[in-house]
């Protein structure tokens, strides 16, 4: 089991970028009113998206995992797994852009 | 407010620790020294980098569960004021660190594996420990930025 530990790294980084670019945040928190909400919602004062867009990328890299371990017992992945986490990066540089170069 | 006081600089302390760790291991990892004798660069190179893995785990999480407890703090009392003043910048190097964290706090089953396990190559660990050594450092940096802005006991 211990070999799927990578495969979850590994999908939950390439499922980050697209949750946080589409915000299928699982849940919002509102810090003005101290509230939870399922799904993104924009109430008064800031909504912080960000618990959810983690949660809704754990749920899918453990989705992932489980499907990974009725596969062939076989080397999934390779050492370069950690270079997708810094290709989100690079994604999320992007997206966030206008703070630097707006 | 002293509870969110305390609270951050709890968090700074987890930080720090991290900080050692995460670049003890990164060094000795990329540029291995057997001669710990040597000198103190050399000692600081030679340390036995395995040992500090478990250490990194629990510091990376305890650090990212304090950072998240404080984080609306942050966005109802901080970001305002940074938006407020234009420091985008900041605010978006703020933005940064939160989704490197999150993304860091996902890498560490797989940096356990590839420490623990005896198949994993050099180059591999180097890889994912220099990752994840870069995401502390960015974080350590932005929040001690946005705390001088910002932060303790404003």
């Amino acid at each position: 089991m211990k070999r799927l530990l990578p495969v979850f790294s590994a999908a939950f980084a390439v499922i980050y970028a697209p949750v946080l670019y589409y915000n299928w945040a699982l849940v919002t928190y509102q810090p003005a009113m101290m509230e939870w909400d399922l799904g993104p919602v924009t109430k008064q004062g800031p909504p912080m998206f960000w618990y959810g867009v983690v949660a809704t990328s754990f749920i899918g890299a453990c989705i992932v995992t489980a499907i990974a371990a009725f596969l062939p017992n076989r080397r999934l992945w390779s050492g370069l797994t950690w270079l997708l986490p810094v290709a989100t990066l690079i994604f999320v540089v992007y997206i966030l852009r206008p703070y630097f170069f707006g | 407010m002293i509870f969110w006081s305390v609270l951050l600089f709890i968090h700074m302390l987890f930080a720090v620790t991290l900080l050692g760790a995460i670049t003890h291991q990164a060094v000795s990892v990329t540029l291995p020294s057997r001669d710990r004798a040597k000198s103190f660069v050399s000692a600081f190179r030679g340390v036995n980098a395995m040992t500090y893995t478990n250490a990194i785990i629990v510091l990376f999480l305890c650090t990212a569960i304090l950072g998240s407890i404080i984080y609306p703090n942050y966005r109802v009392n901080v970001r305002p004021v940074l938006h407020q003043f234009h420091f985008y910048k900041p605010e978006g190097s703020f933005e940064l660190k939160e989704h490197a964290v999150a993304l860091g706090a996902a890498l560490l089953p797989a940096y356990w594996y590839f420490w623990r396990n005896p198949d994993a190559s050099r180059a591999t660990r180097t890889g994912v420990t220099l990752l994840l050594a870069v995401i502390v450092w960015w974080a350590f940096l932005v929040g001690h930025v946005i705390n001088n802005i910002r932060g303790f006991a404003s």
